[in-house]
């Protein structure tokens, strides 16, 4: 299938032809960014990837309610929908246990976020991540795709130079430029 | 300008990529229900699909025949609520298509 194909072409494929890869290639194209959505608000990995799947399962069903725009930022809407609400029963669990304040107060966003499970979540570092998945997002298609290969599926150099064709030093020197370009594009996202 | 180290840059990667592979592991999760609903569905549309074919025609056929065989026999205001019955189930399945009809998927 043409990886190409905008939000709403697969959309369209998802309710008119029932076709699931449609509907994982728009996962693919937003899962990251509503998982790190879901990890700022939940500052915890397991809930995130709780929240994110919940969020994802819900687009699904709802998908015929899809107003256009954005498929990526609806999601993430959802998962914070979501994540408020897990937040919320926490809360007021905890609330209850403790009988320091009854059932049914009105409880606000501030009081949610605090006492979070922050064990491992590092704000600044979560930043820093998504601007290189952001910066990694914007470098030419091939320079993503030795990208991938190494950082993420662990290629040698060799056989990436292979796979396109060039020198093994070629493939190093490429590296070490992108390098550099991702890290001017991260420190200026951290001025920002 | 706070400068990133190589060190920082390839802790990042290494961070990422784990990241990558939590939210693979999410993508496969959800698309396994999303294909059990997807077969759901489509089991749902063939079963529609086969009732209309043949459960359609044969509930004409069994209605048809009782008409013939039992009409004669029952009272003038059972014979009126035994064609009344078919024809509000039609009026009814018709208003709810039009209730519901989109010109959109």
């Amino acid at each position: 299938m043409n990886g190409n194909l905008s939000d709403i072409e697969l959309i369209r494929q998802v309710l008119r032809e029932n076709n699931p890869r449609a509907f994982e290639m728009l996962m693919q194209r937003y899962s990251v960014q509503v998982y790190s959505a879901a990890l700022r608000l939940m500052h915890d990995e397991e809930d995130a990837a709780e929240v994110t799947q919940m969020a994802f399962i819900q687009a699904y069903k709802q998908l015929d309610s899809w107003q256009g725009g954005n498929f990526g930022a609806w999601v993430t809407v959802i998962a914070n929908h979501i994540g408020l609400r897990l937040l919320e029963k926490e809360k007021r669990r905890r609330f209850r246990t403790g009988a320091s304040q009854p059932y049914g107060t009105e409880i606000s966003i501030e009081d949610l976020s605090e006492d979070l499970p922050d064990e491992g979540y590092n704000e600044q570092k979560e930043e820093q991540l998504q601007a290189l998945e952001q910066a990694v997002a914007q470098l030419p298609e091939q320079e993503q795709q030795i990208i991938r290969w190494h950082y993420y599926e662990g290629v040698p150099l060799q056989k990436i130079a292979d796979r396109l064709g060039q020198t093994e030093n070629n493939i190093k020197v490429r590296l070490f430029r992108i390098r550099e370009r991702l890290k001017k594009k991260i420190e200026h996202g951290k001025d920002n | 300008m706070e400068r990133i180290t190589d060190y920082e840059l390839d802790a990042l990667f290494e961070q990422s990529a784990l990241q990558h592979k939590a939210v693979e592991q999410i993508n496969r999760q959800v698309m396994r229900t999303v294909r059990r609903d997807m077969r759901l569905k489509t089991l749902h549309k063939w079963a529609k699909l086969l009732g209309l074919c043949f459960g359609l025609p044969l509930a004409v056929v069994v209605y048809i025949y009782a008409l013939f065989v039992f009409m004669p026999e029952m009272q003038e205001q059972l014979q009126a609520v035994y064609i009344a019955i078919p024809i509000a189930t039609i009026l009814g399945l018709a208003a709810q298509r039009l209730h519901y009809f989109s010109p959109e998927v």
